[in-house]
């Protein structure tokens, strides 16, 4: 059997109208009515995504500025150049998903587990090229800290960003979860650069880089209990009726 | 093709069309009507000369008045959910009347009951009422409705097996699901038809055969990427054309197939 054959099958069966009855779609329009107001569409994706990218430098410079800039001071002008525009292309890219992931309907141009992957392997290019020193010093017990310390400027970007685009719909929370994750990672990894003057290679590789799938992970895992939350919430809901 | 090109070869008057612009037609749809060809009032194309059917005229196997017509018959659904976002009810109605259909169908080829459609099609529409202002006039609308329509299924589903059976039970049910027709409605013969195919290529199927959703527009209501969905579409053909070369199957027994 052709391809053709089939397609002429499917195209046939697909043409048989389809009864629904009248009483249905009164219903549904009754149920609405009284909640039919006026809204306001959400803003543009390159608008969201660019107040994403400001609460991640925000984030980035308070936690910094807290702390110090000493990771900054001791980095020289390539290491400048390379770093601070590599992380804001990967932090704009995460944002744009990030929107995407909130808005129904939406083109999907790589897939949160893709993103997450691609914003690693490229931290990992980028330090791996500028850091040559491969001493091994305190490596747990400094990495420990870095490692905690970007996450913890991982969770208020992360909470600023779902606040800037609470309006939106995740359609599926755990990878929405994932990609916010990843956007919060981001902002911990840039506070680190600004502020962890450590440049021996297997540190900024394994601690730095280890903040964007903790994070990533994280926010998953608050997709998957949100998901969890609304169905067990639905069935209580629909059991004390 | 955008749906403003389709749109505009929907509109656009036989007559004013250019040499090139009947290549691409061409091209596009694989039939070729005659540029002496005249659009009659009820909008079919026919012969001038013999007054046949274009179909005929042309020569080929593509009836090229339903090729003519916009991929989407809700050709201006994107307008009423603008107006339906500024709270006309009007426009609501009408958006409800033109999709519930669809999405009806849409439930009823991935659930076991009527019923169970039914109360997912309301589920949809109080959903999509709630957040439809993340809609957004001039995106395709069609992926927007089915991203929502889908997510409320995939609830549903998790609720069904969390309340009313265990793992193993739901692994038998979608087994069961997946090589038997629903008996929910004898007559729709796209449900029997789809039937042998997995959830997931029944749903790619569904969009593109009878939303009349692009592979693009299937791409972002599933939240995938066009390949996927174009894997999905190979492997569910690769199936059909097993079943349906198989001596069993009769053309006749998907409701009006023959």
């Amino acid at each position: 059997m052709k391809e053709e054959e089939i397609d002429d099958f499917l195209t046939r069966a697909a043409r048989v109208p389809h009864d629904l009855k009248p009483e249905t779609l009164e219903r549904i329009a009754d149920s609405i009515k009284p909640s039919l107001r006026s809204v306001s569409p959400l803003p543009p994706t390159w608008v969201l995504a660019g107040g994403l990218v400001l609460i991640c430098a925000a984030v980035s410079l308070a936690g910094a500025a807290r702390a110090g800039f000493f990771g900054f001071a001791k980095m020289d002008l390539l290491e400048r150049l390379l770093v601070f525009p590599a992380l804001v292309i990967l932090v704009w890219l995460a944002a744009s998903e990030f929107v995407h992931a909130m808005i129904p309907g939406s083109p999907r141009r790589i897939s949160p587990g893709a993103l997450l992957t691609f914003v690693s392997a490229a931290l990992l290019a980028v330090f791996s090229f500028l850091f040559r020193d491969y001493q091994t010093d305190h490596f747990f017990s400094i990495g420990i800290v870095c490692l905690l310390t970007g996450f913890l400027h991982a969770i208020p970007a992360a909470l600023l960003g779902w606040l800037l685009i609470r309006r939106g719909f995740a359609v599926n929370s755990i990878l929405a979860g994932l990609v916010a994750g990843v956007l919060g990672g981001l902002a911990g990894v840039g506070m680190l650069e600004l502020h962890c003057p450590n440049f021996q290679a297997a540190h900024v590789l394994v601690w730095h880089t280890a903040v964007v799938p903790l994070s990533g992970a994280a926010g998953a895992l608050v997709g998957w209990m949100l998901r969890f939350g609304a169905s067990s919430g639905a069935r209580k809901r629909a059991n004390s009726k | 093709m955008r749906t403003a090109e389709k749109l505009r070869w929907a509109a656009l008057p036989i007559q004013q069309l250019k040499t090139s612009e009947f290549t691409h037609l061409r091209v596009t749809f694989g039939c070729a009507p005659s540029k002496r060809s005249i659009w009659d009032r009820n909008g079919s194309a026919t012969a001038p000369d013999s007054g046949e059917p274009l179909r005929e005229h042309a020569g080929t196997d593509i009836d090229c008045r339903k090729a003519f017509e916009p991929m989407h018959p809700d050709s201006n659904l994107e307008a009423l959910m603008a107006r339906y976002q500024q709270g006309d009810f009007g426009a609501a109605t009408e958006v409800i009347e033109r999709i519930s259909p669809q999405l009806h169908r849409f439930f009823l080829a991935q659930s076991q009951s009527r019923i169970d459609a039914d109360d997912l099609l309301q589920e949809t529409w109080l959903r999509i009422h709630r957040v439809r202002h993340t809609y957004r006039t001039g995106e395709p609308a069609l992926p927007w409705f089915y991203a929502i329509a889908r997510h409320v299924r995939v609830d549903h589903y998790r609720k069904s097996v969390r309340t009313a059976m265990g793992e193993r039970q739901l692994e038998a049910l979608s087994e069961e699901v997946a090589t038997a027709p629903t008996e929910s409605d004898p007559a729709d013969g796209l449900n029997a038809l789809l039937a042998p195919l997995s959830e997931n290529q029944r749903e790619v199927i569904e969009m593109l055969k009878v939303a009349g959703m692009s592979l693009e527009e299937v791409a972002r209501a599933t939240s995938s990427s066009v390949g996927s969905v174009k894997q999905k579409v190979h492997r569910a053909y690769k199936k059909l054309r097993e079943t349906m070369s198989a001596p069993g199957f009769r053309k006749g027994q998907s409701g009006g197939l023959s």
